[in-house]
């Protein structure tokens, strides 16, 4: 079972992806903030991230993906920056995400197939 | 000529230059002449006020006391712009004051010509915008907040009803299908309006970013499909779409395309009672691709057709359904930011294409 660790501060969200993941057969692991997240990517080990890029607190998702990216032991997991912000797929890929995607164009079946997707390559 | 005569003419002179020098000095805005060198050899007192500096500070030296600022390809044109090619620049700058703090100006130069066309003096034209332009960045940051605050619940509304119908939650039966169906399309009417509202405000203002990348058409156009086809399965519509094999790659940016398609892919199944809708690709014979979005819909009369992309414009058939009218216009704007054209082919009765082109990739 792969292991997914998400970034996301919105209850709401969470909830949905929560759902939809542990359907499709997903450990989904959950984090409300980037520095939760970083502290969660170290002791869960996940196979993959989906990370949103407002989020509360002194670190927004662009911080969260540097600091992974500058971390040898991190920086080969993949990450998914989901948000809905539509103008930030150029900066997020930048720094080093695989794929980005705007969330209100989007189903949590396509996000399933999309990790899916980067899991496989 | 009597003295009096040549005195009349003298008193009139120098009431002219009279008038003249009062109106320029009361301006509000800051106005300096220089030499064609760039020296200035006149400033009124809003100029003083702007910059900071006396106007004996100023008086003798150039522009640069309080500009400066700017890289030095923008100088560049500035100069070229009004001593070679003799002509108005216009533009906005940053600027400091005496004391040091920052501000940001429109500017207009004029080269006052004499009459063998040569520069005789610079005229230059500045008035503070600061405050204009906080209220502008403030106006923006709201925009883009709003929407993103809107966006999210509508995400989450978005995601439940659609594992509702993809039937993540069990079985349901066809009246709850048809009910769950038309709250997806409600909210989906939502989020294509503060996407249209978000576009809108960014094209306006210049500050859309249409980043083209390297993609497989045919791979944008599934992605859009993949969202859309539930709504056009339950129409009883088909939505089909050409293999899209041995296609060269466009440059396309993703998300944007993603949207005009979107639009277009939604606008077909709204409008179309039966049969379907069907994307097809050709390549062009000059350097690029063609998508085209055919449906079997009522069709659009010859007088709607020419202002179909324009701004609030929706036609007569589709003028009592709901929405700004925006969706073709931005469509339209971000394919033309692409480097392509978008047109449509239509007649009453016999359903309308949509296509847009995207350059190949060289």
């Amino acid at each position: 079972m792969f292991k997914i660790l998400l970034i996301e501060d919105d209850n709401l969200l969470q909830k949905l992806y929560s759902e939809i993941f542990k359907k499709k057969g997903y450990d989904l692991k959950i984090a409300g903030d980037g520095q939760e997240g970083l502290i969660l990517v170290k002791k869960e080990n996940p196979s993959l991230i989906i990370l949103d890029i407002m989020l509360p607190g002194t670190m927004n998702g662009f911080d969260v993906l540097e600091n992974l990216k500058r971390n040898p032991d991190l920086k080969n997991i993949p990450v998914l920056v989901l948000t809905n912000l539509d103008s930030e797929r150029k900066t997020a890929e930048e720094i080093g995400a695989q794929d980005y995607m705007v969330k209100a164009n989007t189903t949590p079946d396509m996000v399933v197939k999309k990790v899916e997707s980067m899991l496989k390559s | 000529m009597s003295d009096t005569t040549a005195k009349n003419e003298m008193n009139q002179i120098e009431e002219e230059l009279l008038k003249f020098k009062l109106a320029v000095e009361s301006a509000a805005e800051h106005i300096i002449i220089t030499d064609p060198e760039g020296k200035i050899i006149y400033a009124n007192p809003a100029a003083s006020r702007t910059t900071g500096y006396s106007l004996d500070e100023i008086i003798g030296q150039t522009p640069a006391l309080w500009g400066k600022q700017m890289p030095k390809e923008f100088y560049e044109k500035m100069w070229d712009t009004i001593k070679n090619k003799k002509e108005t620049f216009e533009g906005e700058v940053n600027n400091i004051k005496k004391g040091g703090q920052n501000y940001i100006a429109s500017l207009y130069i004029s080269p006052a010509l004499d009459a063998n066309k040569e520069v005789k003096y610079f005229v230059g034209i500045e008035r503070d915008i600061t405050k204009e332009k906080q209220m502008e960045q403030m106006k923006d940051d709201f925009i883009n907040i709003t929407a993103h605050d809107l966006r999210t619940p509508a995400t989450a509304t978005k995601g439940f009803l659609s594992m509702i119908l993809e039937g993540d939650a069990g079985e349901i039966s066809p009246e709850v299908k048809k009910m769950v169906l038309e709250a997806y399309e409600g909210n989906e009417r939502l989020i294509e309006l503060v996407n249209n509202f978000l576009n809108v405000s960014k094209i306006e203002r210049g500050k859309i970013i249409v980043t083209p990348k390297p993609h497989e058409i045919a791979e944008i156009v599934e992605g859009s499909m993949q969202g859309l086809k539930t709504q056009a399965e339950e129409r009883g519509l088909y939505l089909k779409c050409d293999a899209g094999t041995n296609l060269p790659k466009v440059m396309a940016d993703e998300d944007r395309i993603i949207e005009v398609l979107n639009n277009l892919i939604s606008n077909a199944i709204k409008f179309t009672q039966k049969g379907g809708i069907q994307i097809t690709h050709q390549v062009d014979g000059g350097g690029f691709l063609v998508t085209n979005i055919e449906d079997t819909g009522p069709g659009i009369s010859k007088e709607q057709l020419p202002n179909l992309f324009q701004k609030f414009q929706k036609a007569g058939a589709l003028a009592d359904t709901p929405g700004l009218g925006l969706g073709l216009y931005i469509s339209r704007l971000i394919i033309n930011l692409s480097g392509g054209k978008i047109w449509v082919n239509s007649e009453v009765g016999k359903g309308s294409t949509f296509s847009f082109s995207l350059p190949v990739v060289k």
